[in-house]
């Protein structure tokens, strides 16, 4: 059934079919997940993952389905292996640097498994749109041995969600699914097919043989685990998912297209028809499958999103009678997503229309903070004190590194802000001021704040809490759960008992400028970790949680 | 043109604007009137920082091939802008013959209105900038220009901007108008649908009145490819 969808949708039958819907990829994802009957989902919000979990708040079924917005994605990840170890299917979803927090606990969980199905949905950014780094996160499926799906478009984003967790079942194993920017926002037609229940006995097992990972433990489960990635090649090369289309000229076999994703439906639109086309759906695939592919072609073209993953591999099969075409031959850019015009320039040669009148210089829109917010007073504030030393952190508060103000020193990862300002305080720095938002402090800030307590190290962490995760759409922070009345986290409470020397709430707003200046100034005369605590409601989210202030002060 | 006298292998629309215009609605609604008649349809989902300041962009493809969601350099053949200064900034994704429809006025970026106002008029800059704009977008040979905003106003409410911009471009959709009403029945609360449809048609009407120097595309015939056959 699964295979006939698959394979009459890419050759023959109309995409928009009776009751196909146009979803996005991520929409597709959470669809599918449903329909295999998940019993959990967990994630931390990061582009261009967020909207799966999003989606799943909307539609799912409290009463079947858990759905978590998780302090980070190493307990969003934790959360949803604990399901599926007692035998339930569950689903985390985060972006590509979001794994890097998780990988830890992912990496470690591989070699013991899973009963229940669990799969991992990852969304990378090949381009940067809205992240710091373009990794690839094909490079943890290696490191793994977990398998990797990758669609090319919404309706195998959502026949890949159901199939990954019946295959997580089979081979006991987290089955990671590759999005990226394109097939996680582009929409296209999905037909859903009838949902299945999934398990429905949650048991917890006690079996520490298999996952007490112990040295002598983990040595067994690895050799299993490198047993297993043969069959799992096997299986994925059989399914409907890998696709070939031979040439249309059967006496020219010369040109063939190597591709994964959204390298396939790129494949799709604009290969001439004498190119064939094998289409990877995932990783490990066989590497034999691939070596008679080379060996069958003079010239092989790989279209792949980020990096040059299967195009590394295709090289070190091809000897000189195959040219291998594409990032690392320089042919299209080493860096970001796929640019059509440099695939047309591989099939016709010629650049495209040369009669276009050049275009103009425009001035850029960039983005900025929301008028209202209170981050403007800080950040004007921060503009007026000299040598200081701002390491900021990922969120709203990354704007300030932008104009009109330019006051942060630098951006690394999540908690990043406090952790480098632990290493200026050991060298001396007097005045050192680490800007991070709330959500992002609870996701790893306290540990580097923990560290700076521990040292008596002198810096001024400036918390900026308003309430939500706002650059991502405002996702809640504990302190303001979904039902206030069981939120249990004080967040000043906190501070102090992390053992900060001092702890000040403040509002921008009755504060002003000159305000905030002098309270950032005052600190630098103190020794020790002080936090200053910006309260004030985000005014795109979460309305009503802090006092309501009069239009005034908000326009002032 | 019909299927007959020569297919029409694909149609692209790349809708610019800013974020709050509701062009993530006109692109469901293009995609949905044009999912009656096209087998592949595709559209894309851009909001990045779109609340906060930042522009906004959205594409719609149809085609009787399999298609991806994605507009590369010269493939759109219809730009609609509801900012004249996104439209010009989309203008490299246009073919050469392509079409412009779009909103006369801009709305200049934050940090340029920042500076003219230590520096200089930001009234007599903004005009400036809007003219140099315009200048652009009158190169390309197909460009249809008008005030959606004056246009709002005569209906009493601005918000029905962006149906009015989707009305003066629909001629060149290559979709038949009552499947674009079809859609907007589909996709918009009840109340508001009856308002909407006037705004799409005094769009379509003042475009048409306008003419310009802008051919319109041929509307498909209908339906040559019957929905769930």
């Amino acid at each position: 059934m699964k295979m006939a969808s698959v394979l009459e949708r890419n050759h023959s039958a109309p995409a928009t079919a009776a009751g196909s819907e146009i979803l996005s990829g991520d929409h597709a994802v959470a669809w599918g997940a449903l329909d295999a009957g998940i019993a959990f989902a967990s994630s931390y919000p990061g582009t261009p993952a967020t909207d799966i979990v999003e989606i799943l708040h909307r539609v799912a079924d409290p009463a079947r389905v858990k759905v978590r917005w998780s302090i980070n994605e190493k307990v969003a990840y934790e959360s949803a292996l604990a399901v599926a170890i007692g035998g339930l299917r569950a689903l985390a979803a985060m972006k590509q640097v979001g794994l890097n927090v998780a990988s830890d606990a992912f990496l470690n969980s591989c070699p013991a498994g899973i009963n229940g199905g669990l799969v991992l949905v990852v969304g990378d950014e090949p381009e940067c749109h809205s992240s710091q780094n373009k990794q690839d996160t094909r490079w943890y499926r290696e490191m793994s041995g977990a398998l990797l799906l990758e669609p090319a478009d919404s309706q195998e984003a959502y026949d890949m969600a159901r199939a990954a967790f019946d295959w997580s079942e089979r081979f006991l194993i987290p089955v990671i699914l590759r999005l990226t920017t394109r097939t996680a926002y582009g929409c296209s037609p999905v037909l859903r097919r009838k949902p299945v229940k999934g398990p429905s006995v949650f048991a917890w097992p006690k079996n520490p043989e298999r996952f007490f990972i112990v040295p002598s433990v983990s040595r067994k489960l690895f050799k299993s685990l490198l047993e297993r990635q043969r069959e799992m090649s096997q299986v994925l090369e059989a399914s409907a998912f890998t696709l070939r289309k031979p040439s249309a000229h059967s006496a020219r076999r010369t040109s063939g297209i190597l591709c994964t994703g959204l390298g396939y439906a790129l494949a799709r639109e604009l290969a001439p028809p004498h190119w064939s086309i094998l289409k990877v759906p995932g990783e490990p695939f066989p590497e034999a499958a691939l070596a008679k592919f080379v060996r069958d072609h003079a010239e092989i073209l790989v279209l792949e999103e980020g990096d040059a993953f299967l195009e590394r591999k295709a090289r070190l099969i091809a000897s000189d009678t195959c040219r291998v075409r594409g990032r690392i031959s320089g042919e299209l850019t080493h860096f970001g997503e796929l640019h059509k015009e440099e695939i047309r320039h591989v099939f016709h040669g010629a650049a495209s229309d040369p009669t276009q009148p050049p275009w103009p210089t425009l001035p850029p829109r960039l983005p900025e903070i929301c008028k209202p917010c209170g981050y403007h007073k800080v950040f004007e504030a921060i503009k007026q004190i000299k040598d200081v030393a701002t390491p900021s952190d990922i969120g709203c508060n990354s704007l300030g590194g932008l104009p009109p103000y330019s006051v942060m020193d630098g951006v690394w990862a999540m908690g990043s802000s406090i952790g480098v300002a632990c290493g200026l305080a050991a060298m001396g720095h007097k005045r050192v001021l680490a800007i991070i938002g709330d959500s992002t402090f609870y996701h790893a800030g306290i540990p580097p704040l923990l560290e700076a307590v521990q040292n008596a190290y002198c810096m001024t962490v400036l918390l900026l809490d308003n309430g939500t995760a706002a650059m991502t759409g405002g996702q809640p922070v504990p302190h303001k759960s979904n039902d206030p009345q069981t939120s249990k986290v004080d967040l000043v409470r906190l501070i102090h008992a992390l053992g900060a020397d001092s702890c000040l709430p403040f509002d921008p707003h009755v504060l002003g400028v000159s305000g905030i200046r002098q309270l950032i100034e005052a600190s630098f005369e103190r020794s020790g970790v002080k936090v200053l605590l910006y309260r004030s409601q985000c005014g795109l989210y979460s309305p009503g949680y802090f006092p309501a202030r009069t239009e005034t002060s908000v326009s002032a | 043109m019909n299927l007959r006298n020569g297919p029409m292998p694909g149609f692209s629309v790349l809708l610019a604007g800013l974020g709050g215009q509701g062009i993530m609605l006109l692109a469901k609604v293009i995609a949905s009137a044009a999912a009656r008649h096209f087998p592949y349809v595709c559209r894309s989902e851009f909001r990045g920082l779109s609340q906060r300041g930042g522009a906004v962009q959205a594409c719609v493809r149809y085609s009787r091939k399999p298609i991806t969601a994605i507009i590369g350099v010269g493939e759109a053949d219809l730009v609609l802008g509801l900012d004249a200064l996104e439209s010009a900034r989309a203008l490299p994704a246009l073919k050469p013959n392509g079409r412009v429809v779009s909103h006369d006025g801009i709305l200049p970026p934050h940090h340029l209105w920042r500076t003219w106002q230590d520096t200089s008029d930001p009234e007599y800059e903004s005009t400036k900038l809007r003219e140099q704009t315009l200048a652009h977008l009158n190169r390309i040979s197909q460009v249809c220009l008008l005030d959606a905003g004056s246009l709002a106003q005569r209906l009493g409410n601005h918000r029905v901007f962006n149906f009015i911009m989707l009305g003066a471009a629909s001629h060149h959709l290559r979709l038949p108008a009552e499947s674009l009403h079809g859609a907007m029945g589909d996709l918009l609360s009840s109340t508001l649908v009856a308002l909407n449809i006037q705004a799409l048609k005094l769009g379509r009407r003042t475009s048409h009145e306008r003419r310009a120097s802008i051919t319109p595309f041929p509307v498909h015939e209908h339906t040559p490819w019957v929905r769930g056959a």
